[in-house]
């Protein structure tokens, strides 16, 4: 083959210019880029998305309509005025809000200044260090998808050369790199040597749990479908109306204002397993919150990954805001009964109550007056909350802090407004109360076996001090059974009309027609996230020693399995070289054979079989035909008879060099 | 990132940085592979003259069986030329590539080194080997004078009227334009016909012998520049198919227009010493 593609050469010298290129030219970086880009503009403040954005649409124009391109000099400007805003509002440019805020503002003004090849590595680098970032903020597969999508779309940008077939030439390598990942991943030591906090400013309710009770507050964030955990009970199967999942005691009331006590003393925690209780696992949402929700029972914590310490009341709390998913174990008793020795009913803080309103104060004088004990007094209550026409809604009006208003006048509202107004009766008639906060319910994931319990499903309910013991009442449960045997999310995505309805009737069920295939693939993709979500938090530096653990633990089986792995690496490395030695020396040889062919005018296609370029080589050249021969021979015994040859190569080889220096060019 | 990765304990994290380092890994063990199954067969050259852009003939070949080769460069080391590009997709593939080199001297030089450079496949990392050929090769001297062919032997003193130019011989066929053929030999219509440079060859006068002697070059004072002066008269006799005779001191050859002969000429003067014509 001849071929000519030297440029002349007065082209070639000093070629050193470099050749401009256009941000959109290149399809797949300007989509992977933007798509992470996109994916990071959920974790950062509105205006610098709105920014980068812009500074894109820029550029777009700038290459599509040649709208004139923003100067090189403001562009420094811009980025030290990202700087300056972003310390203003943060006070910092080290957090990890911050930092990624900074990042998409330089990384849209990198966009903007595109002009060459090395700028797309530049760019593509940022983006690697954008999608890195992002998995910061969230281990949901949901981000995940795309992150991959954009990740090797980035690697793909990369492939330029047009002859290619990238999409394979990209899965090739990927699949060729998977082994060196799976190896680091599994093998990389998860030391945590210093541990890199969530540090932000930004004040945002994201939860529908708020450590005080003011009713009316959080009905709006109620109504949102975050996700706050999601429980696993193993083979355990549970009802709705059994989970009540704690948060936050309060215990000072004012009415309908109710308030936790200010010391946050620390208590002995259990921690020892009980064979009677129920185990389950928690995968808690990083959301803003120190608050560990666990089921309203004596309960007890087994391991965590993140530090837990348990609070009075029992209820429990992270020893630092989490950055991520935290995952703990723990341990629920059901039928035991809820001393609380660390704060028991006794205590003369569970009866104060602010001065009562003319109608409620006239309400408990007659309720004291009919009821002597405690637990007809509760009766007493839940006739009233059942029966006198209180209605579930999450639109209440505002009340003001009014009893009269709540109680004999409107009477609309939610569990807020049931529970604070219910514990504050309580108190009123001599009965110790307090209020507990968390969630009630939760979806129940068939398929994966899992509870996933979301800001819908956002609950107060209160604790009454009988017999020396606190025990939950959920006036909610009184008013609407349903809300407590359906859960938050189930209930509210009721009509209206449906829940007026059906408000009362604790047993009623959503019809199965209702499943829509939707909701099927829904719930498929949270059981994948679960899976995915415990798979990355599960693995840890514990579970990589507990597998070291594990083959001391059989350390017997382990050196045979490893010995008979050496061996048979041996004896297969003994076979493979004894069989491919004379194999390679063999294709070595007519490996030359081919070359002083191609090199004496031989023309050979690739589809041509050795012995059919050895019989080209003995037509052109007859003097060589018993050289040939003898080669061919022995290819054939060493090769196809996998036979050792007759002929030494070595040997084989002389004869044949001597036979073709005969040869002339 | 990894310390990013260290710090927050975030195994998703781990995940997208151990991916990285391993498609990074993946992509500089490709690039080594492309260039390490680049192998260059071999380097021709023919008749290769100082201060002249000569091309030197690349064989390559694809080494390999299983694997094609993509965006390979491959350029004299000691040059500023921009590389040429080279696709050598399949086993046992072989083309041939012409890389330009411009040497300064004449005499015997080896030729310069090969590197041979790839950034495929992400183009974010390069690998690059080096071809060295122990051959060395006889640089021509530099074609360079002036045009008029003295048509007397020995001592030419500079005067033009002194000079005549020669007239050509029966025309004999038209051959392939080169580099050194002067513009206005081409026949025009000719090459319009064929669709390339053609000018024509004339049969050598007979009677009209060219004795090119090194006292011709006395007007000049420099000895590389008479040498260089001869090579230009003998590529001109060459090129005008006329006998010409070379004579360096006391030794002188016969009359011939071979290119053997030209050969024979151009490898006198690429080795020619000062004591040779003293």
């Amino acid at each position: 083959m001849h071929g000519k593609i030297s440029l002349a050469a007065t082209e070639r010298r000093g070629m050193k210019s470099v050749a401009k290129e256009e941000f959109f030219k290149n399809p797949p970086l300007a989509f992977s880029l933007l798509l992470s880009i996109a994916i990071a503009s959920t974790e950062v403040p509105f205006w610098i998305s709105g920014f980068a954005f812009l500074m894109i649409a820029w550029k777009y124009l700038n290459e599509k309509f040649k709208i004139k391109k923003l100067s090189t000099k403001i562009t420094p400007f811009l980025g030290a005025l990202i700087f300056l805003i972003v310390y203003i509002q943060y006070k910092t440019i080290l957090g990890q809000e911050e930092s990624t805020t900074v990042l998409l503002g330089l990384v849209s003004l990198s966009i903007l200044n595109y002009e060459t090849q090395r700028d797309t590595l530049f760019l593509v680098l940022l983006g690697f260090l954008i999608l890195v970032i992002k998995s910061v903020f969230s281990l949901d597969f949901i981000w995940t998808i795309p992150s991959l999508i954009s990740f090797f779309g980035l690697w793909y940008s990369l492939l330029t050369n047009a002859n290619l077939n990238k999409v394979r030439y990209l899965i090739s390598t990927a699949l060729k790199s998977l082994p060196t990942m799976i190896l680091l991943f599994v093998l990389f030591p998860r030391l945590v040597i210093f541990q890199s906090k969530k540090e932000t400013q930004r004040v945002i309710i994201q939860s529908g749990f708020n450590e005080d009770l003011n009713p009316g507050r959080f009905s709006e964030v109620a109504l949102q479908n975050q996700m706050v955990f999601r429980a696993d009970f193993g083979n355990n199967r549970m009802a709705t109306d059994e989970l009540y999942w704690r948060g936050a005691v309060l215990n000072n009331s004012n009415g309908f204002i109710w308030r936790k006590s200010i010391s946050e003393r620390q208590v002995p925690m259990m921690s020892e397993p009980d064979p009677r209780a129920i185990s389950y696992r928690i995968i808690l949402e990083p959301l803003n919150l120190k608050n560990v929700f666990v089921l309203d029972s004596p309960v007890r914590i087994l391991s965590a990954s993140l530090p837990i310490f348990q609070l009075p009341y029992r209820s429990f709390a992270l020893a630092e805001m989490p950055s991520q998913q935290v995952q703990f174990e723990a341990q629920a008793a059901f039928n035991s009964k809820d001393v609380d020795i660390d704060d028991p009913v006794s205590d003369p803080k569970y009866l104060q109550f602010p001065k009562l309103p003319p109608k409620t104060k006239a309400f408990v004088d007659e309720v004291s007056a009919k009821n002597l004990t405690a637990k007809t007094r509760i009766e007493a209550l839940r006739k009233f909350f059942s029966e006198k026409g209180f209605i579930y809604t999450l639109k209440p009006e505002a009340y003001q802090n009014n009893l009269d208003d709540f109680l004999f006048d409107r009477k609309k509202g939610f569990c807020e407004h049931f529970a604070a107004s219910f514990g504050t009766l309580a108190r009123a008639l001599g009965i110790p109360s307090r209020i507990v906060l968390g969630y009630q319910g939760g979806l129940y994931n068939s398929i994966g076996n899992f509870w996933k319990v979301s800001q819908k499903d956002a609950h107060a309910w209160v604790e009454v001090g009988i017999d020396g013991v606190w025990t939950r009442v959920d006036p909610t449960a009184w008013v609407t059974p349903l809300r407590i045997t359906l859960g938050g999310e189930n209930y509210f995505s009721l009509s209206e009309d449906e829940q007026i309805l059906y408000s009362k009737n604790r047993d009623w069920k959503k019809p199965e027609s209702f499943r829509s295939a939707l909701n099927d693939l829904k719930l498929a993709f949270d059981n994948l996230n679960y899976y995915w979500t415990v798979l990355l938090l599960n693995y840890d530096l514990q579970t990589q020693l507990e597998f070291l653990k594990k083959f001391q633990a059989n350390s017997l089986v382990g050196v045979f399995f490893i010995l008979l792995f050496v061996l048979l690496m041996v004896y297969n490395r003994k076979k493979i070289l004894k069989r491919k030695q004379p194999r390679n020396k063999m294709s070595h040889l007519f490996s030359q054979v081919e070359t002083w062919a191609l090199d004496h005018g031989i023309t050979i296609h690739e589809h041509q079989t050795p012995l059919q370029v050895l019989s080209l080589i003995s037509e052109k050249f007859p003097i060589l035909q018993p050289a040939v021969k003898q080669v061919a021979e022995n290819y054939v015994e060493v090769l196809y008879e996998e036979k050792k040859g007759s002929l030494d190569t070595a040997e084989l080889l002389r004869r044949w060099k001597k036979s073709s220096s005969q040869v002339s060019k | 990132m990894l310390i990013m990765a260290i710090g927050y304990a975030n195994n998703l994290l781990y995940f997208f940085v151990f991916m990285l380092i391993s498609m990074a890994l993946t992509g500089m063990w490709l690039t080594n592979k492309n260039v390490e199954a680049f192998q260059i067969k071999e380097l021709s050259s023919d008749g290769l003259y100082a201060d002249e852009d000569n091309e030197i003939g690349v064989t390559v070949r694809n080494q390999v069986s299983h694997m094609t080769l993509w965006d390979l460069e491959i350029r004299f080391s000691n040059t500023e030329v921009k590389a040429t590009e080279v696709f050598v997709p399949e086993v046992k593939f072989e083309k041939k590539y012409f890389l330009s080199w411009r040497p300064e001297r004449r005499g015997v030089h080896a030729i310069p080194r090969l590197r041979i450079e790839s950034r495929f496949p992400f183009k974010m990392l390069m690998a690059w080997k080096y071809y060295e050929e122990n051959k060395t090769v006889l640089i021509y001297p530099r074609r360079k004078g002036c045009d008029l062919i003295p048509t007397k032997s020995g001592r030419q003193p500079h005067d033009e009227s002194e000079q005549q130019v020669h007239d050509q011989g029966l025309f004999r066929d038209y051959r392939e334009f080169q580099k050194s053929d002067p513009p206005q030999r081409i026949d025009w219509k000719r090459s319009l016909k064929h669709q390339k440079h053609l000018v024509k060859n004339f049969e050598a006068s007979g009677e009209k012998k060219v004795r090119l002697d090194w006292e011709q070059t006395d007007f000049l004072k420099d000895f590389e520049e008479r040498i260089s002066q001869l090579a230009h008269w003998i590529y001109l006799c060459h090129q005008r198919n006329e006998l010409y005779s070379l004579k360096l001191g006391q030794n002188e050859t016969d009359f011939s227009a071979t290119p053997t002969h030209l050969t024979q000429c151009m490898e006198k003067l690429a080795l020619l010493q000062p004591k040779d014509v003293a």
